[in-house]
């Protein structure tokens, strides 16, 4: 039987709120035997306003899985954009699906638990794992208003003056389009 | 007699008033539910307003990353797919494609080649429906293609 520890680190957020959360887990990995989390070692993190804690994380399934939640700073529509890491390299995330995702109080809720797919196999998986999101972030309107598009293109000027860009919405799609000025 | 209509015009102006004074979108926008919803523009009814995505899905592959998003209204109850480019800079072929649960049947799907994101028509979903996801560059197939995510 082997131990291993997981580090999970919420870092950041695209949108409103900066979060950064880390949460130490334990995983106890039987040598034949579906692994297993210790529940007991299940931690959650605090910044600026928002929880996030990871439940559980399934590594005897074909590919890893991940249970955490978050207590989001608003009721819109957040995705979290988790990996893991993992001594040979990082799992990119595969799959964030919204738990009771067509419950009309998940919506109302500001806690919600999303369940995790990574891409990679978990057999491959040995010694620590790190779970990381590196972000929060609301996700965009189907159709970008001019006062949305206004309002990143004015963040944007603060950081890049001479970077510009315009929002162009469709019927069934959408785009943006980058312009720079040379800079004098 | 007078004084009557004196009120009922004042009344009236003052209706007309709010009325210019209200968006555009709350005046004209749609509204359905369910299968009511099928194969219709969520832009174009307010079931954008308040969608949310259920489930994610990535794929990565030369033409660069690519997100399904499965769309859901609570006030429609109706879902649609959404793809979006995640390495932008470059146009890309996308697809959206939205199934039913067993993932037999296309039940909507749009493509394009000049958006950074693209998303279907809507469909009724009271029951659970299934999305898919794919990109590749202009005038080739699709490399990146998600695996279904269903909800």
């Amino acid at each position: 039987m082997s131990n291993k520890r997981l580090r999970f680190k919420a870092l950041g957020v695209v949108g409103f709120i900066a979060v950064t959360a880390i949460l130490i887990l334990s995983v106890l990995q039987t040598q034949a035997a579906i692994p297993t989390v210790n529940r007991k070692s299940i931690q959650e993190s605090t910044r600026n306003g928002v929880t996030i804690s990871l439940k559980n994380l399934d590594l005897g399934l074909e590919k890893p899985v991940a249970e955490i939640c978050i207590d989001l700073p608003t009721t819109e529509d957040w995705l979290p954009y988790p990996s893991l890491q993992t001594r040979a390299g990082e799992m990119a995330v595969e799959e964030v699906a919204l738990q009771g995702a067509k419950d009309p109080a998940t919506y109302s809720s500001m806690s919600r638990c999303y369940r995790v797919i990574f891409n990679g196999r978990s057999k491959d998986i040995n010694g620590e794992v790190t779970v990381v999101v590196t972000k929060i972030q609301t996700t965009l309107p189907e159709v970008v208003s001019e006062d949305l598009c206004a309002s990143g293109r004015a963040r944007l000027s603060v950081t890049s003056p001479n970077v510009d860009f315009s929002c162009t919405t469709s019927s069934n799609g959408g785009t943006s389009k980058l312009s720079a000025s040379p800079q004098t | 007699m007078k004084i009557y209509f004196n009120r009922l015009f004042r009344a009236s102006l003052i209706l007309v008033l709010i009325a210019l004074l209200l968006p555009a979108q709350n005046v004209y926008a749609l509204s359905c539910y369910a299968s009511s919803c099928n194969n219709k523009n969520p832009t174009q009814y307010v079931c954008q307003n308040d969608a949310y995505t259920a489930v994610a899905k990535w794929a990565t592959a030369s033409s660069g990353t690519v997100r399904m998003d499965l769309r859901y209204s609570p006030q429609c109850a109706a879902n649609w797919t959404r793809t979006t480019n995640e390495s932008p800079g470059q146009v890309r072929r996308l697809r959206a494609e939205l199934w039913n649960s067993s993932k037999t049947t296309l039940l909507m799907s749009y493509e394009s080649s000049i958006y950074v994101y693209v998303y279907t028509n809507m469909y009724d979903g009271t029951v659970v429906r299934c999305g898919k996801g794919k990109q590749g560059f202009v005038g080739s197939g699709f490399d990146a293609i998600t695996a279904f995510g269903c909800a």
